[in-house]
């Protein structure tokens, strides 16, 4: 079986730690955005590339250093600066959005395949990636898809909620949102 | 367009323009899509103003999936904030973000005074571009780009201000790739050096494209945006075409690279350690055994799982240093705010505090190096770089770059 399909998703859920909750939900709003925004986004690109293996290959890495950074947010851990983040998840792994070392994730995301720009390997990618929305605790709403910017409004105004339930100041996802 | 402007980039400005023209044509009609109604649909939708076509189309890169990005330029002025607009019509995604005639006056003006200053210091404006002006530095990117339905390119006129500027940039960022290429192989990452190493590649791609006026600040795209350039064989001059001859061979060489050598264990890396201790890999794994990466008769790259990546990879970013005007490059590691602080925790061990930030380290372990030429850096002691290795990653210390360089 592809490490993709045994390798742990989001294990401290189970796990049940505790955390401050103005570190929970803040950690779980920029979490949860970045999946749906950004991760979203390059597995479209992702599945929409077939024809650009060079543009898959690139997207690929882009997806990994933006788990890689989903990860150490999960982790608590102050965001590392992106230039680092595929060498630190190729290095050491990731822990909470996957258990995972460095040579699974390269296994994984076939990352053996470097730059050549000819072919690139997606299947086990997006094996994860269905797996990591099943553990997901809620449905993440799809922006892609009509329907979808309905439901982000109104998952947005609970999170404006729940934002300052936990005593956060709701523009906190403001800078996320321009990015995305 | 002003015809009487200096136009130094590999494609002559009418050429590009006609071949974005006949691109975007393409796409719309994959699209099942004209330009008159689409075009009238969007004045609809969000009022009068130049509205340009944006992104992926524009370049010839689009796919089934691309949406439809448009930036709008109005005549009065605008204010709050600039949220895009999203429609849904007809199975296609459109977006548009508006901004003033006169901001966007500002920033094309903005483009070429940086384009005139010195290196460094346009780096790091266009490095603070986003706090402080509208539209945001990927907004004016594209904006630049931007073709109008009707076939106009307004303002391509600054292309050659941008592509100086991106330039800069990307090459700024290759070398701060490079500084942790060498310390991450140093220190005995055999995996995450190749980290570095790619995006370094994809970095300096991205200077070269953009000094042949290639410019599109969207990181998915550079591979194929380089694979189409050295396929066209348009290139500034020589050097260039060698630096792009380089740059594939150090490609061609990470093939395989994260695999190579399976029997190699994990290299344990100790939480702490210090200057002279190997707590890092003893740096006869990647001892610098010369043309790693080296393409052997058959093709195949060679000495790649054991041999050193590092020295070929800097000396690149050299090469491209001195092409894109920043002459003999030197970098520096400092602390990341000048009120930092060191403070002993237990014997042996201190604390870094920087910036909002703490690295817990050995007593004797050294967080600033430099200045250096980009060829010392592979010669970093493996202690040493290990702990500066953290510290850049804790955010308590950060790469500076010298350049000594003149114009471009």
């Amino acid at each position: 079986m592809s490490a993709a399909t045994t390798v742990p998703v989001l294990p401290g859920l189970r796990a049940g730690h505790g955390r401050s909750a103005e570190r929970a939900v803040e950690t779980w709003l920029q979490v949860a955005w970045l999946m749906l925004a950004e991760g979203r986004a390059y597995v479209e690109d992702l599945e929409g590339g077939v024809e650009q293996p060079a543009m898959q290959q690139a997207a690929k890495l882009r997806m990994v250093e933006q788990l890689v950074d989903i990860d150490g947010r999960l982790a608590g851990r102050s965001p590392v600066a992106d230039a680092h983040c595929l060498a630190v998840g190729l290095e050491y792994g990731m822990q909470e959005l996957v258990d995972a070392s460095g040579a699974e994730l390269v296994e994984i995301f076939a990352l053996d395949e470097g730059l050549d720009g000819e072919t690139c390997r997606i299947d086990d990618t997006l094996v994860l990636w269905q797996r990591l929305l099943d553990a997901f605790p809620g449905e993440l709403p799809d922006r892609l898809v009509a329907q979808g910017q309905r439901d982000m409004l109104v998952t947005l105004r609970g999170w404006a909620e729940l934002a300052r339930a936990a005593g956060l100041d709701v523009g906190l996802l403001a800078p996320l949102m321009k990015e995305a | 367009m002003d015809d009487t402007l200096t136009w130094p980039l590999a494609v002559p400005a009418e050429e590009l323009v006609e071949r974005r023209r006949r691109t975007v044509a393409a796409f719309l009609a994959s699209r099942t899509l004209e330009p008159g109604p689409l075009a009238a649909f969007m004045r609809e939708r969000v009022g009068d103003g130049t509205l340009l076509l944006t992104s992926s189309p524009v370049h010839g890169l689009a796919n089934a999936t691309s949406d439809l990005d448009f930036i709008r330029v109005q005549a009065d002025a605008i204010a709050g904030p600039r949220i895009s607009t999203k429609i849904f019509d007809r199975g296609e995604h459109l977006e548009v973000v508006s901004f003033s005639a006169d901001e966007v006056a500002g920033n094309v003006a903005e483009l070429a005074r940086l384009a005139a200053a010195p290196f460094g210091e346009s780096v790091v404006a266009l490095r603070a571009w986003d706090q402080r002006r509208e539209p945001r530095r990927k907004q004016t990117e594209r904006i630049v780009n931007g073709l109008t339905l009707d076939g106009e390119a307004p303002y391509l006129g600054h292309l050659p201000a941008l592509a100086t500027l991106w330039s800069r940039s990307a090459l700024h960022t290759a070398v701060e790739h490079a500084v942790c290429l060498a310390l991450a192989e140093r220190a005995g990452e055999r995996r995450g050096r190749v980290g570095y190493a790619t995006n370094l590649l994809l970095h300096l791609m991205d200077a070269v494209l953009s000094a042949h006026g290639d410019v599109y600040s969207t990181r998915k795209w550079y591979l194929l945006r380089w694979q189409r350039h050295t396929a066209s064989g348009r290139w500034l001059d020589d050097e260039h075409r060698r630096v792009g001859q380089e740059i594939d061979r150090l490609r061609a060489g990470l093939r395989g690279a994260l695999t190579a050598d399976p029997s190699t264990a994990d290299a344990p890396t100790d939480g702490v350690s210090s200057r002279g201790a190997a707590g890092a890999v003893a740096s006869d794994d990647v001892s610098s055994s010369g043309a790693a990466g080296a393409v052997a008769l058959d093709g195949v790259p060679s000495n790649r799982a054991t041999g050193a990546i590092a020295p070929d990879h800097v000396r690149l970013v050299a090469r491209v240093a001195a092409l894109t005007g920043a002459g003999d490059v030197r970098v520096r590691i400092v602390p990341t705010d000048e009120q930092s602080r060191r403070l002993p925790f237990l014997p042996g061990s201190d604390v870094l505090l920087a910036a909002g930030r703490a690295l817990v380290l050995a007593s004797d372990a050294p967080t600033e190096l430099g200045p250096l030429d980009l060829a010392q850096l592979p010669d970093v002691d493996p202690g040493a770089a290990t702990d500066l290795l953290r510290a850049l990653r804790a955010g308590v210390a950060a790469v500076h770059v010298d350049d000594r360089g003149g114009d471009r």
